[in-house]
């Protein structure tokens, strides 16, 4: 009479392999795995090796986005410690104790082809724009949330913790100042050129003539952010390991593609919810009946009104 | 026990206890918790964030998005656990628990999503959540921003309104002589129509048996005081009936 766990999971089993196996199997790739590089896609190149870590882009950065001192401390002026939510860039000394070359290092958003946090974003208010491949914060779609913080693998957008109508700081590359013609500020302060502007294509072509003309120079020889994330628009050209200058090992498959394929399969046409649903809903039919005969029948024996 | 075998194939139920003091010590010191929550809710809600919780950017959540998320959820899944036990493993005895589950999971789901909103940076943008095309269903967050707020309110509140509806009826309606009008009046709109076969209908049935069987007069507005004069157990107090009927509920006797 009563129906086993046996039994239940068999029938849904047997119903919803092989949907599982059909959705999975006859969809095309998502969109995720096949990121399309956007097609004025605009970025940075810094080279590590150049930089000698003034940071005059810090405050030029501060300059262009009219953000006020950080005097949050002790009330004095002093460069921040890390990005927040009054600072997009800045520059970090990486400087091990054996005595090893050290480094600087310019941390700003790295614009990844397939943002992570543009995935998590509950109702779109981070998004990439498909032209310039720019990730955007929009204020009036933002709950709040802080999934963006979580999600970035660079650490990247930061939350404004005081205050009653808080907003998250994310480098925008100074669009406002793209419209404009001019650079974004940090690149245009730059007195070595350490960090430059410009089409991702251009850049990457830069990166790689410069690793040509120097084959010993660069770590790996390697462009950060050519594949990395599955691409990123900011570059990076470094003599000293990457993931010491905070840039983790990533591979070439983007943050939300990696999650994205077995959640989206799960859900795809709501297929396999559905199969379960149904086969829940069979039971349930069956378990159903006489039921409510039932309860009237007790109603009757105890004058008590008996619940559903 | 014989009689406990011949439970076993039946669904248990439990039964409606009405009357108990609801101000009590323990209910006032709940109070009084939930107006400081609120006081630290009103600073947060000026201040920001940072000062009250004490997350920062190396803690963008903290221990509360979790537990919103988490905790609460997994208390509130009690209502579907027991259901799907009772309904579809048909463990009958569970039955008799579904009520109580379905309010325990409906003041935990909407707890979390009164949370939520705390917790959130920007609560008056969540207005985007009644968009679907605004929703990024990349997102685990919005997914569970999205199931919990459709969960709890349209199964859980529907499943909870029997008990409130219930007592309405039978104990404190003043909307009663307006239902029944309106209803002899469809009825009997429906009858000249075409009559209804002499099958059995489970509607009526439950009409007569319910309302002989409280001793409820037609018409009247019900009280417990009033009614339990009337019903056949003729006790003393009201609250010598919900003793009673409270016994009856934990020992299991209803059948008797």
């Amino acid at each position: 009479m009563a129906i086993t766990r046996r039994e239940l999971i068999t029938t849904i089993a047997k119903a919803g392999v092989p949907a599982a196996v059909a959705v999975t199997v006859g969809t095309e790739p998502l969109h995720a795995e096949t990121t399309a590089i956007p097609s004025a896609a605009v970025g940075l190149l810094y080279d590590a090796t150049i930089c000698i870590g003034c940071k005059a882009c810090v405050s030029a950065c501060a300059e262009a986005n009219n953000t006020p001192p950080d005097t949050r401390g002790d009330g004095m002026h002093q460069s921040p410690s890390d990005l927040n939510d009054l600072t997009r860039n800045i520059i970090k000394l990486y400087k091990p104790e054996d005595g090893s070359p050290a480094s600087f290092v310019k941390r700003q958003c790295m614009h990844c082809l397939d943002p992570a946090c543009a995935a998590g974003c509950p109702f779109q208010a981070l998004h990439k724009d498909p032209e310039s491949g720019i990730v955007y914060w929009t204020e009036n779609k933002c709950i709040g949330c802080r999934y963006c913080t979580i999600t970035c693998p660079y650490h990247v957008p930061r939350f404004q913790w005081v205050g009653y109508n808080p907003r998250v700081t994310k480098c925008e590359l100074c669009s406002h100042r793209l419209e404009k013609g001019l650079k974004p500020g940090c690149t245009s302060v730059c007195p070595t050129g350490a960090v430059i502007f410009g089409p991702r294509t251009v850049l990457l072509m830069e990166a790689k003539r410069r690793i040509k003309e120097n084959p010993d120079r660069y770590f790996e020889n390697k462009v950060y952010g050519e594949t990395d994330n599955g691409g990123t628009q900011s570059l990076y050209l470094s003599h000293v390991p990457f993931e010491k200058l905070g840039l983790p090992e990533l591979g070439e498959e983007s943050v939300p593609a990696r999650t994205l394929r077995w959640q989206r399969r799960f859900y795809q046409y709501f297929a396999l919810p559905a199969v379960l649903y149904v086969g829940l809903v069979q039971v349930i039919r069956k378990s159903l009946k006489g039921h409510e005969q039932e309860a009237h029948d007790r109603e009757k024996q105890t004058g008590l009104r008996a619940q559903l | 026990m014989n009689s406990e075998a011949k439970n076993d194939s039946r669904w248990e139920r439990a039964v409606p206890v009405y009357g108990f003091p609801v101000v009590t010590r323990a209910f006032l010191v709940l109070v009084a918790l939930t107006l400081l929550a609120l006081l630290l809710t009103g600073y947060r809600e000026l201040a920001g964030l940072g000062p009250v919780s004490g997350m920062n950017d190396a803690f963008g959540w903290g221990i509360w998005k979790t537990f919103n998320v988490m905790v609460l959820t997994a208390l509130g899944s009690g209502a579907f656990a027991v259901g799907i036990a009772a309904w579809v493993f048909r463990r009958k005895k569970l039955h008799a628990l579904m009520r109580m589950a379905l309010l325990t999971s409906f003041l935990a789901y909407a707890c979390g999503l009164m949370l939520l909103g705390i917790d959130a940076g920007k609560p008056w943008n969540f207005y985007w959540i009644v968009f679907p095309w605004k929703w990024n269903m990349h997102s685990p967050l919005a997914e569970v921003a999205i199931c919990m707020s459709i969960y709890a309110m349209i199964p859980l509140a529907v499943e909870n309104l029997p008990p409130v509806l219930e007592r309405l009826w039978y104990f404190d309606s003043r909307l009663r002589p307006g239902v029944e009008k309106a209803e002899r009046r469809i009825l009997a709109h429906r009858r000249v129509g075409r009559p209804r076969p002499g099958r059995y209908s489970a509607h009526r049935h439950h009409r007569r048996t319910v309302r002989s069987g409280y001793g409820i007069e037609r018409g009247r507005t019900p009280r417990l005081s009033q009614s339990h004069k009337r019903s056949s157990d003729g006790t003393g107090s009201a609250r010598n009936f919900v003793f009673r009927v409270a016994t009856e509920a934990v020992l299991g006797l209803v059948e008797t």
